[in-house]
């Protein structure tokens, strides 16, 4: 598991999901310099959503000021009390990316070609792991819950969730038959969410 | 890859995972048309797909930050100026080129490329004068494409936020004696909220309200079923969503 992942209690997290909010909420009212709050604040984790789906820096680069053009255009809709800032910010980008992705040819990205690459640029310009802006209890319970999962559940849904690959794409990345992995998806996703307790 | 058994195998004991599915991004063709349509019509599974969200969003925070480049915000910080200056001129700008339905969705993707549907630009709609008011941001035309080619049923809807107006081109939405075709919005992760009864076929242009112009933004779902002849707004649809699909940027 990344070390990225820790429940190391950063004492600013509150502060800066706070703040997160309160911009998010300007952003709303049609305040520009609050979505560069906003992209300060959540570009680097963004980018690292996008390029991590995408492969492809140029791509990611168009992909990341959609998103924010999104932000500004949705951010009304944002409900503090519903989703943390982040969570629904990434979930923007990460639909965005998907959606760029599967609107190109996906052959390219299916054969994997860039992400050697892509990954070793990433390595130049990381961001620390303490710029959580998350909930680090959240966070941690998700973390156990994905450990917990059975080998090939996790694997499945790692790779659907970090590449944004679709069932068949699974299936054709893994080797394994479609009706097995979407059974894996399905059994994965249900030892989840019995492990998280919600729904 | 050539894959025999796409019938999911018998999962015993393991409960409906759609939700969580769709979600994750998963699923594809038919059923993520039918995940879709519940999460059109049903307001638990439209939950539990924002349930979902919410955890796989702390999921989207393991992967590792990286800095895009300073023109990034550059880029958003210029779109934005433009969208609030300028959006007026954009829209007048596009139309003498012919801008069509046909032409936005070139580059949409197969399915939406695929229906044969053309709706006239509104070429010459009275554009009021560029007003930037930071409270209201001007946005870029939306559109959603919804076919049936089973039923023949199709429905073109083009949204422009800046002129609060929908125009919507029509065929083959044919209703039982006494229903009515209606026409709804769902927020991603909200109720349908109703738009009111539209024609089973021709052309509509009507003024959005403030409020119905919040809720059609890119990502909502518009969608079509048949309710009442009564000419009211009914509180929620009556399933089966007989149309539905995404709101997409031009």
């Amino acid at each position: 598991m990344e070390s990225a992942f820790s429940a190391k209690n950063n004492p600013g997290a509150e502060e800066r999901r706070k703040m997160l909010i309160a911009a998010i909420e300007q952003v709303a009212r049609g305040n520009s310099a609050a979505l560069k709050q906003v992209y300060d604040m959540t570009s680097a984790k963004l980018f690292g959503v996008i390029l991590r789906i995408m492969h492809d820096r140029e791509l990611a680069e168009d992909v990341l000021q959609d998103v924010y053009l999104k932000v500004w255009n949705r951010a009304g809709r944002f409900d503090a009390n519903r989703a943390s800032p982040i969570s629904w910010l990434c979930v923007i980008a990460r639909n965005a990316a998907i959606d760029g992705v599967r609107r190109q040819q996906r052959s390219d990205y299916l054969s994997g070609h860039a992400e050697a690459d892509v990954l070793e640029e990433i390595e130049d310009d990381a961001v620390p792991a303490d710029e959580l802006l998350c909930n680090a209890e959240d966070n941690e319970r998700m973390r156990r819950c994905m450990e917990a999962l059975q080998d090939d559940h996790r694997k499945s849904i790692r790779m659907a969730f970090f590449d944004g690959l679709s069932h068949s794409e699974l299936a054709e990345r893994i080797g394994v038959p479609l009706g097995t992995m979407k059974s894996w998806i399905r059994r994965g996703l249900a030892s989840l969410k019995g492990c998280l307790g919600g729904g | 890859m050539a894959v025999a058994d796409d019938v999911l195998e018998p999962a015993e004991g393991v409960p409906d995972m759609q939700a969580g599915e769709l979600a994750l991004g998963v699923l594809e063709g038919t059923e993520l048309a039918e995940a879709r349509r519940r999460q059109l019509s049903d307001p638990d599974f439209a939950r539990e797909v924002e349930w979902w969200n919410a955890q796989f969003g702390l999921m989207g925070q393991q992967v590792t930050g990286v800095m895009p480049p300073a023109g990034v915000w550059r880029a958003i910080e210029s779109r934005i100026e433009g969208m609030g200056n300028h959006a007026p001129t954009e829209l007048g700008r596009r139309a003498p080129a012919g801008w069509s339905i046909a032409t936005a969705l070139a580059g949409l993707g197969a399915a939406a490329a695929a229906i044969a549907l053309y709706v006239s630009t509104p070429t010459g709609v009275p554009v009021p004068a560029p007003v930037p008011t930071p409270a209201q941001p001007a946005r870029n035309v939306l559109i959603a494409q919804l076919s049936d080619e089973a039923s023949g049923m199709k429905l073109a809807s083009v949204v422009d936020p800046t002129a609060e107006r929908l125009s919507l081109s029509i065929s083959g939405l044919a209703a039982a004696p006494g229903k009515a075709p209606e026409l709804w919005v769902v927020p991603e992760g909200g109720a349908p909220v109703s738009l009111g009864q539209i024609p089973e076929d021709g052309q509509l242009t009507r003024e959005l309200s403030g409020e119905e112009t919040r809720l059609l933004v890119a990502g909502a779902l518009v969608a079509v079923t048949f309710e009442d002849a009564d000419g009211t707004r009914h509180e929620a649809p009556t399933p089966p969503i007989v149309l539905a699909g995404p709101l997409d940027q031009v």
